[in-house]
């Protein structure tokens, strides 16, 4: 049997299995491979040091080795004409549910919302699923990274930032883990929220409370823990938390409205903590106040409706630009599992309205990088850097582009997923329709 | 601000409750005009009079009082019909017996529904305002025109449109009714059951009066049988007079309703979600069968777990008559983006493309002689686009109802409402979530399940 | 003594009085003669006012004018000061009508269905055979409540869901069902309210029953005649709801059609249109909209007298400005909170143009010919004078409003031969004021209900003493435990009730309540009950649990209500009380 045959009957069995598989299962049918490849005759889009015409990058032990227009070839290098491409940096999404849920009506298939408001030594990285059938779905559109974190009550646990390839959790990680906290809101939960205003206003007050009464405790918890006295008893939360209180972890704080914004900045202020704002779906109210307190803003989705009735429309489409606009560091995220493939698209919609090409494709690169304090390693297109990056025929963010080679931690990962495997088989299904079996004519 | 007051007063000048449904005349400049059906015709003009496309062409001349817009470096498309959508109407399902066909979702329009002015900012003119999912045999739905601003729920109504009921299968009538309610149907074979059965009704209904007006004719006094609006709609059904749509995702379900519909001699039907459509668009297209699907929702339930972004291709490109809607208050603002998906999960031309959300759900809707197009003689219901609609730099500049504008972002207010709460102090936030879907009114604790 | 002090009696033993509330007393008639000696009378709207006597005799009104002679029996009442005018006829309402539903919350069983799946009519919501008979409770306490407002006639409904059933008009005064039920089932009661986990439950099932029963309502209609008039005709297989809405199908009894808002109007409108039926729309508060619809006399108009609540106002005596909402506070430059408040002016402007567009309601109906009643139904009876006196003062004249109060209703229910104004032969129905009716200082003095005389006091009542409230706190104080029997299993867990006489505070633990401890709402402690709510979060619903629970030394038993869920048994046992 020759190879090409083997590689043949490998991919029918496999097209064969797909219906049966479910999330444990991967459904790779291509491997991804490791090794020296020069990317030649490219355009690059570095993010951080302009456009490059007819250049090469070589990627090796996972890393980016070269750039330019003036690049020797290593002799080992698997070369890859890329005429009439482009190689962007591959794109961060910075907020999502990839990995830790894989069916939205099923509770059993979902790990993100543990029970109870304060547990923050819930770790996202846990419950990561390396084979989720979401995860090729979600790369292949040029999305390599993604902050992947848990939700529910004040403290619902940290994010854990993945890039989308590896074997386990832990060839995934990507180096980075925020403090997840939903700061108390002061605005309805939904449109079916019939709360009054008073009560609205009740309840918030007493989540503020709550939020302070815990700090608190982690302060009291964390001079223990540092006095000479010795270690302070046991207690996974109060010890989870301490880092963020001695400023050397970074929280997400996820608000809002206006008003919630605004608290959450004097929060930030008066605990002296490193935070980055998540949501801020009215930024544009208050941005000017998130520039002077220089703390920067992961907002989206930007395709989300208007947070009030007397909002414009496209409300959300424009406050990423808004707020970039008034000085804030923003980045973007889709707050979606399945469809985290949108991470272009929600970037598109955000240039379109405002915040234009450069700085929607620095949102999802470089930007999130510097937040998350690992810009030495991602986000550009630079020697030295993780390989993560993509080819594609042009601008990533117009569906009319196809991405044809992705590269993750050096990795080059086929552009395949269960999605493209399902097109491949019943684009011109054989048999077609079998006449006997015709319904409705039985 | 006085912006504001300025649209607003345009507005209600052609409002007053019970006006007649206003239709104007325009003249669109030097756009590209994507016809849809003949092609791009560049620095094209298009003239409207009396809420219809009069002519098309170069250098037209109109009389001096008809607004003109200028589209020079724009995009004139037809206006966008979403095939499957809950927004302009207050009651979703009646979520109390697997089989409502009697009930119409026409009946509870909703005019001051902020979603139909944040639709026509999407380039959308048209609604297919759909019963939910709730039951096997959900109620009628209605298709509408969003004339926002026009205060009479009977203005929205799209004359002349098909008649069309909302038929569901899979796990949406089998956790409200099975699970929920502890009634058939609780599996996919018990769907099959209520269905017949109320076909059969339909069948014995219309049996039982054509016997009364046999007897009639002799005795004059003979008895009628109880009116039944249930069973005389399924009879409808049976007499062609209905499209369904139905709300299905898996590929047996499909087969299953296509196999009864044979038996009852049924041939008018969309598909509606249809996210395994593509593995039986061979069976679809033999049946005539439309499809009505996402550009790429899937996983939110297990029976989307194997979906595929591809399937409005697939389905395309097996013949399939296939549309994308939207389902939802928030995606109807973007169709023309949805459409330009399919240029990413398989290659369809533009005109295929834009066909996913103009002239192919018309057909779905038996309105493609009115809208869906831009052709002299057709209904002037026009979207004009900065940037290619099919590009994500697509900005909607203008939307035309009948020749009425209804959307125009160099006047766009903020506050749209319409019916404003004399109680609400201050303006209230609700996050991002947009609520319509296809379970609303179930009373049960599921959300984002469409 | 025929009547006793009744509602006198009720007053006093209830510990929520405010001061000045009068006193009702319903004087003992020793003759069944009255005298009104030189009042100022106002006969009928707009009718100059005119001194004189007004003799009333077994409950008509015997002679009217200046020269009116006493008659000897007759008990008399010195009205120099005092001004009279036709009483009260409220066109819609539930006054005297017990709601079944609220009081057996706990037989609230689920709906059963036939092999179709549908419930049965009760079940459904459509019991158009309903009469008002068998719900009235001639000692209801909204009786005196709306006659000392100055109502004597009412046309009320009973309770229920899309058909409750038949209206009937009955007279404010009385202790016997008979004799209160003046005129019965004069009309049919429709509104869009669906059934509780049956069908029809939406507003669209509602439309779709309402075409089906109409249909084979006419169907029955004409079939009876055939039924009657030939001999081989097989018997017709309607049902009793069918045959009660007869009269509805022949347009001998309108359809009070419960519509308050602009969309609920304009449907039960498309439904009239679309069936035929004669339609009142009823407790209307935005029916400006559809002026012309009434204009042209195909339909009948009752206004509700509620109108929205300013919260706005409210917000503005807040001792605390900045509270009311803190969007605009320390933004970084001054110019972000320009734009903020311009955009709350907005708001605020379109906000008030659609208070003053209810305010103005009756007065632009009044003013472009359209007649109208008014309705008291769900009306505080605090706000029907306050908001009848907006309505004057946003551009209602008080000619109309005392039309809306009397004439018109007496023609709308085809009574004003009998009532509505002050005139020989009529009811003897009178209000009597110690100033002109709508003035700022008018009390009601006297009541004149078919005769009968209710005088009313102002009465200052002493503030409660804290005493009461004392005890109430020491009723729950302590920890308790409960158990709740919901169908699928027992819920337990602990209350906590602490604080002080004034200010009780809860909490409670749970299973399902996550979070731990929550705070309970609305505690209400009366005699030996405490009754409270407190919000859980089901799955994204808000749902509201309501307790009601009876206090006997240190345990507790009643019910919670869970939302559209149904109402379960609590018991609760005290096991912790601070000293």
């Amino acid at each position: 049997m020759t190879s090409d045959m083997k590689k043949y009957i490998l991919i029918f069995f496999c097209s064969l299995l797909i219906p049966f598989i479910t999330g444990i299962n991967a459904q790779q049918v291509e491997k991804s491979t490791f090794g020296t490849v020069a990317l030649t005759n490219a355009t690059v889009e570095t993010v951080t040091n302009g456009t490059l015409q007819n250049a090469t990058v070589i990627i090796r032990d996972g890393y980016i080795q070269d750039v330019g227009t003036n690049v020797t070839i290593p002799t080992d290098a698997k070369v890859i004409d890329c005429k009439g491409l482009t190689i962007y940096p591959g794109m961060v999404d910075s907020g999502t549910k990839v990995g830790i849920q894989e069916i939205g009506s099923m509770s059993l298939t979902q790990d993100h919302d543990e029970i109870g408001e304060i547990t923050p030594d819930m770790d996202a990285l846990t419950a990561v699923n390396p084979n989720s059938v979401l995860i090729p779905v979600t790369r292949i559109s040029g999305v390599t990274t993604v902050i992947t974190y848990p939700s529910g009550g004040l403290f619902p646990g940290t994010g854990a930032l993945i890039n989308l390839q590896g074997y386990t959790p832990e060839q995934m990680y990507a180096g980075f883990k925020p403090m997840i906290i939903n700061f108390p809101s002061s605005g309805k939960r939904g449109r079916w929220d019939r709360r009054s205003d008073e009560e609205i206003k009740k309840d918030g007050e007493k989540a503020v409370k709550k939020l302070n009464d815990v700090w608190e405790r982690v302060g009291t918890y964390a001079s223990i823990d540092s006095s000479t006295m010795g270690k302070a008893d046991y207690n996974p939360e109060m010890a989870a938390l301490v880092p963020v209180y001695r400023g050397e972890m970074t929280a997400f704080i996820e608000a809002n409205k206006s008003s919630d914004i605004l608290a959450a900045l004097k929060w930030i202020k008066e605990n002296k903590i490193k935070a980055v704002l998540t949501g801020v779906a009215e930024g544009w109210r208050v941005a000017d106040s998130i520039a002077l307190a220089s703390i920067p803003v992961i907002t989206g989705p930007v395709l989300g409706m208007p947070s009030r009735d007397t909002d414009p429309y496209d409300q959300a489409y424009k406050n990423a630009g808004l707020m970039q606009k008034a000085g804030v560091k923003v980045a973007l995220r889709t707050d979606d599992a399945e469809n985290s493939r949108n991470l272009p698209f929600n970037a598109g919609f955000a240039a379109a309205y405002g915040m234009g090409k450069e700085e929607a494709l620095k949102a999802v690169t470089i930007v999130p990088a510097e937040i998350f304090g690992i810009a030495d390693e991602v986000g550009s297109i630079e020697r030295g850097k993780k390989a993560n990056l993509f080819v594609s025929t042009g601008d990533p963010f117009e569906p009319s582009t196809a991405i044809k080679h992705l590269f993750i931690n050096g990795w080059n990962v086929p552009i395949e997923s269960r999605q493209t495997l399902l097109y491949d088989e019943f684009l011109n299904r054989d048999p077609g329709v079998t006449p006997k079996a015709v319904p409705g004519k039985s | 601000m006085n912006k504001i007051f300025i649209l607003l007063a345009f507005l209600f000048l052609s409002a007053g409750i019970y006006a007649q449904v206003p239709k104007g005349d325009l003249l669109i400049r030097n756009g590209t005009v994507l016809t849809i059906t003949n092609g791009v015709l560049e620095e094209t003009d298009i003239l409207v009079t009396d809420g219809k496309i009069k002519r098309i062409g170069k250098n037209i001349k109109a009389p001096s009082d008809v607004r003109e817009i200028d589209a020079t470096g724009q995009y004139v498309m037809p206006g966008i019909v979403d095939a499957h959508s809950h927004i302009a109407i207050d009651a979703v399902n009646e979520a109390t017996n697997p089989v409502t066909s009697e009930v119409k979702v026409g009946d509870s329009v909703d005019p001051f529904d902020l979603s139909i002015y944040r639709a026509l900012a999407g380039g959308v003119t048209t609604i297919h305002a759909m019963h939910g999912s709730a039951n096997a045999i959900g109620g009628q739905c209605q298709t509408l025109k969003l004339r926002y601003g026009v205060m009479d729920p009977s203005s929205f109504i799209f004359e002349g449109a098909s008649r069309t009921i909302k038929f569901a299968l899979g796990e949406n009538p089998m956790r409200v009714h099975g699970e929920g309610r502890g009634v058939q149907p609780r599996t996919r074979m018990g769907v099959e059951r209520v269905i017949r059965d109320a076909f059969q009704k339909g069948v014995d209904y219309k049996k039982a009066w054509a016997t009364y007006e046999e007897k009639k004719k002799k005795n004059p006094s003979a008895t009628p049988p109880l009116y039944n609006e249930r069973y005389q709609t399924m009879a409808d059904i049976i007499d062609g007079k209905i499209i369904i749509q139905c709300h299905s995702y898996r590929a047996d379900e499909i087969l299953m309703l296509m196999r009864v519909l044979g038996d009852f001699g049924v041939n008018r039907i969309t598909f509606q979600h249809v996210n395994e459509g593509f593995k039986v668009a061979p069976e679809l297209a033999q049946f005539g069968a439309m499809a009505s699907v996402f550009a790429d929702w899937w996983a939110y339930k297990f029976e989307v777990y194997y979906s595929t972004a591809y399937n409005a291709t697939i389905l395309t490109r097996n013949g399939v008559v296939t549309s994308i809607n939207s389902d939802s208050g928030e995606l109807i603002r973007h169709l023309f983006h949805e459409a330009s998906k399919t240029q990413r999960y398989g290659d369809l031309s533009d005109d295929e493309a834009l066909s996913l959300i103009t002239i192919n759900p018309a057909k779905q809707l038996g309105i493609d002689d009115k809208v869906g197009s831009i052709e002299v003689g057709k209904d002037a219901d026009l979207a004009i686009f900065k940037n290619h609609p099919l590009s994500i730099y697509a900005v909607p500049q203008v939307t035309v109802v009948d020749g009425i504008v209804r959307f125009d972002l160099a006047t766009d207010p903020a506050d749209m409402r319409i019916y404003i709460d004399a109680e609400e102090a201050s303006p209230s936030f609700y996050g991002q979530e947009a609520v319509e879907g296809c379970l609303i009114d179930t009373d049960l604790m599921f959300s984002h399940q469409h | 003594m025929r009547k006793l002090l009744l509602l006198t009696g009720f007053v006093l033993s209830t510990v929520l009085v405010a001061f000045g509330q009068p006193i009702e007393e319903n004087l003992p008639q020793i003759t069944g003669c009255i005298a009104l000696q030189n009042a100022t009378i106002v006969a009928a709207p707009g009718q100059k006012p005119t001194k004189g006597t007004v003799i009333i005799r077994d409950g008509l009104i015997i002679e009217i004018g200046a020269g009116a002679k006493i008659p000897t029996d007759a008990y008399r009442i010195k009205a120099d000061s005092l001004f009279v005018y036709p009483a009260f006829i409220d066109a819609f309402s539930y006054t005297g009508v017990k709601n079944p539903e609220a009081d057996n919350q706990q037989d609230r069983s689920r709906p059963s269905f036939d092999e179709e799946g549908n419930p049965s009519l009760e079940d459904a919501g459509i019991t158009p055979f309903t009469t008002v008979r068998s719900s009235f409770d001639p000692k209801d306490k909204s009786i005196a409540e709306w006659r000392e407002q100055g109502f004597a006639i009412a046309h009320v409904v009973p309770y229920g869901r899309m058909i409750p059933g038949m209206g009937s008009v009955i007279v404010l005064s009385g202790e016997e069902t008979d004799r209160m039920l003046w005129k019965e089932n004069v009309s049919m009661f429709g509104q869009w309210t669906g059934a509780r986990g049956a069908y029809p439950q939406t507003l669209i099932g509602i439309i779709a029953k309402w075409r089906e029963l109409y249909q084979n309502a006419s169907q029955l209609a004409a079939h009876q005649t055939l039924y009657k008039n030939e001999a081989l005709v097989s018997r017709p297989n309607y049902n009793r709801a069918h045959e009660a809405l007869i009269p509805v199908v022949k347009r001998e009894m309108p359809v009070y059609f419960k519509a308050e808002g602009v969309k609920n109007i304009s449907r039960a409108i498309e439904l009239q249109k679309d069936l035929g039926m004669k339609m009142v729309i009823s407790s209307a508060e935005e029916a400006w909209y559809f002026k012309d619809k009434f204009a042209a006399g195909d339909l009948s108009l009752v206004l509700s007298i509620k109108l929205p609540e300013d919260k706005t106002e409210k917000s503005k005596s807040d001792k605390d400005p900045k509270a009311a909402d803190t969007d605009s506070t320390e933004t970084a430059d001054s110019t972000k909170i320009v734009i903020i408040d311009l955009e709350k002016e907005a708001f605020e402007k379109r906000r008030a143009k659609s208070m003053l567009e209810h305010r103005q309601q009756a007065g632009t109906l009044a003013k472009d010919g359209v007649k109208f009643s008014f309705s008291t139904m769900d009306l505080k009876k605090a706000d029907f004078m306050k908001n009848i006196k907006l309505m004057l003062a946003n551009g209602l004249d008080t000619t109309a409003a005392f039309a809306a109060l009397t004439t018109q209703p007496a023609k709308l229910l085809g009574i004003d031969k009998y009532c509505g104004t002050v005139e020989k032969g009529k009811m003897a129905n009178l209000i009597v004021t110690t100033q002109p009716m709508f003035d700022e200082e008018a009390t009601i003095q006297y009541m004149i209900v078919e005769g009968a005389l209710y005088k009313y006091e102002i009465k200052e009542k002493k503030k409660s003493s804290g005493k009461e409230n004392l005890t109430s706190l020491s009723l729950v104080e302590g920890t308790w435990t409960y158990a709740i029997d919901s169908p699928d299993q027992k819920r337990e867990g602990t209350f906590n009730f602490k604080g002080s006489d004034n200010n009780i505070e809860g909490t409670i633990t749970g299973e399902d309540m996550t979070g731990g401890n929550e705070e309970l709402e609305d505690i209400v402690i009366d005699g030996k009950t405490i009754s409270f709510t407190f919000d859980i979060e089901l799955g994204g619903q808000m749902i509201t649990l309501e307790f009601d629970l009876k206090v006997d030394g240190d345990t507790m038993d009643g019910s919670v209500a869970v939302g559209e869920f149904g109402s379960f048994k609590v018991t609760g046992q005290r096991t912790d009380k601070p000293e």
